[in-house]
């Protein structure tokens, strides 16, 4: 096996290189010049697997109570099973957030940075500064879209912020974010039926067929933003028999409702996956988390131990993770099989020791594409904004 | 399945005849051996009435090809298929490495992509050292280049 690559084509070489994961690809670009070249040349992404864009990462930071300086940020890549401590991870706020392949702090000014390598860049400023908005990345059905291509932002809800102040009341308008112009655009706010709550802390939202949809984590209510003609669809109730509260994921075919449910389940309490119809907001269960995964999640003792519980996904995953300190944070996460459909739950690993107790932590998921961790200068050339 | 509707299907069985680079002749039914871009072409260019050679390709290596060829158009269940590939890749390195060689020279797209996730798999979790270690490749960065491309994604090498 010793020469195995210098026998092998280059087209070879590259397809082997192509079905590794993201933290083995890093290492295998410092094992030789020719891998790093075959590694780096701009359309290896390309050759690489769907596999990087259907399973996204798991990010969690965690801000502590105290010092910032004992705040922690890890990442975890369910294709090596493995967490990672992002070490030096600079907090832009106590705000901020992630969606496909960026960060986004609102607050006191919008900025955003490529995910995995934080490189925070502020935009010209919202029209109507926020804080905990809904975030959503997409790209513009008129323009031809490739990796490369700037995606749009849009920012929903949200809770007003001047000058430290917080107004709830307040009915944001939708704002669209074009990084060529570096401007943004505005659209008509939530519709009223969400007012008992516009921030993220009580919404969920999904990107789902060029349409993002909102949906009340507790009241239930859904309706989605259609983006190429720029209105809210009607306000529906999506609420599955039982169910005590949910969230909205738009799955690689599918939008999912994720939740926990007081239902006719022998055993109490259960989480689980429905499948939804995205015109008509039928729902049809696709999966139950076995009980030893959900009691694993939770403690047992407490009461409203359930609670605590928050859900994120798209590709082919969903993770479901508790926001308490007690267990140090465990997750578990349900792949759902884009050939039969078939759902197949794990534990994630722990996280890597020492966790620190936090105060807040900030979740989300992300892909992690090849082009997001190679390349300094070529990608500062293609993220950047004219400014 | 569609699959398993052509086997009942194909009428003609004609058989194609491949010879390793150590003279071993192994007759292959065409549909099977039509996997490989390689012999598609070569039967396309007028050798198919005698015999196909592969200079590249041993008599052992060629056996299991020919095995795999065989399984690939025997219209097996897919979850079947998913089993009896994980059996056939699980072979020692130096076989491996043959196959790989050899399904790269016969271009069979689908066999390639299983022995290059295999591959991937053994550099999967290694540190760049045991890599090279493992392939006989010669480091040629300087040590500050080394050093540069571990900073700018220093987790991934912890």
């Amino acid at each position: 096996m010793s020469d195995l690559f210098s026998s092998l084509n280059s087209d070879a070489a590259e397809l082997i290189l192509s079905h590794l994961p993201i933290p083995s690809l890093l290492r295998a670009s410092s094992v030789c010049k020719k891998w790093r070249s075959l590694i780096t040349t701009p359309n290896f992404p390309s050759l690489c697997h769907n596999h990087h864009k259907y399973h996204p990462w798991f990010f969690l930071h965690g801000l502590h109570n105290t010092s910032s300086r004992n705040n922690q940020s890890f990442a975890f890549d369910p294709s090596s099973n493995s967490w990672f401590i992002l070490r030096s991870f600079p907090f832009p706020s106590s705000d901020f957030t992630g969606s496909s392949g960026f960060l986004f702090s609102t607050a006191p000014s919008f900025s955003f940075s490529p995910v995995l390598k934080p490189r925070w860049k502020s935009t010209s400023p919202l029209r109507f500064s926020r804080i905990n908005p809904l975030l959503g990345v997409f790209c513009d059905h008129q323009r031809p879209s490739n990796y490369l291509s700037k995606p749009k932002f849009i920012v929903v809800g949200g809770v007003r912020f001047i000058g430290g102040l917080v107004d709830i009341e307040d009915r944001l308008a939708v704002e669209i974010y074009d990084p060529c112009t570096d401007s943004w655009d505005l659209g008509p706010p939530l519709p009223a039926d969400f007012r008992s709550g516009y921030s993220s802390q009580t919404l969920s939202s999904a990107l789902f067929k060029q349409r993002f949809f909102v949906f009340g984590i507790y009241t239930f209510f859904v309706s989605s933003f259609d983006l190429d003609n720029r209105v809210w669809s009607q306000v529906q109730t999506l609420r599955p028999p039982g169910v005590v509260f949910a969230f909205l994921i738009a799955c690689h075919e599918m939008l999912v409702l994720a939740g926990v449910c007081n239902g006719p389940h022998p055993h109490g309490p259960s989480f689980n996956l429905w499948r939804i119809d995205e015109e008509s907001m039928e729902f049809s269960e696709i999966a139950i988390m076995p009980q030893d995964l959900l009691y694993g999640l939770v403690d047992s003792e407490e009461e409203d131990k359930f609670a605590s519980l928050k859900c994120v996904g798209m590709g082919c995953l969903i993770y479901v993770f508790n926001e308490e300190y007690h267990k140090k944070y465990p997750a578990c996460v349900c792949e759902i099989s884009s050939d039969s459909g078939k759902c197949s739950w794990r534990r994630v690993p722990q996280l890597p020791s020492p966790v620190n107790k936090f105060h807040k932590v900030i979740s989300y998921c992300s892909t992690v594409l090849p082009h997001n961790v190679f390349g300094g200068e070529e990608e500062e050339k293609i993220g950047s904004i004219s400014d | 399945m569609a699959s398993s509707e052509s086997t009942t299907t194909s009428t003609t069985t004609k058989v194609l005849r491949l010879k390793s680079s150590d003279n071993e002749i192994f007759g292959v039914e065409e549909k099977a051996a039509l996997q490989s871009e390689t012999i598609k072409s070569l039967a396309e260019d007028g050798y198919s009435e005698d015999v196909i050679p592969l200079f590249n390709v041993e008599k052992k290596t060629l056996a299991k090809i020919v095995e795999w060829l065989n399984k690939h158009a025997s219209g097996s269940s897919k979850e079947e298929l998913k089993r009896w590939d994980a059996d056939f890749v699980d072979v020692d390195k130096d076989v491996l490495y043959d196959l790989l060689l050899a399904s790269n020279y016969l271009n069979i797209e689908v066999l390639l992509h299983q022995l290059a996730q295999k591959v991937a798999d053994m550099i999967k979790g290694k540190k760049p050292e045991e890599i090279r270690q493992l392939f006989g490749i010669k480091n040629d960065f300087t040590p500050e280049e080394e050093a540069e491309i571990r900073r700018e994604n220093a987790w991934a090498f912890e």
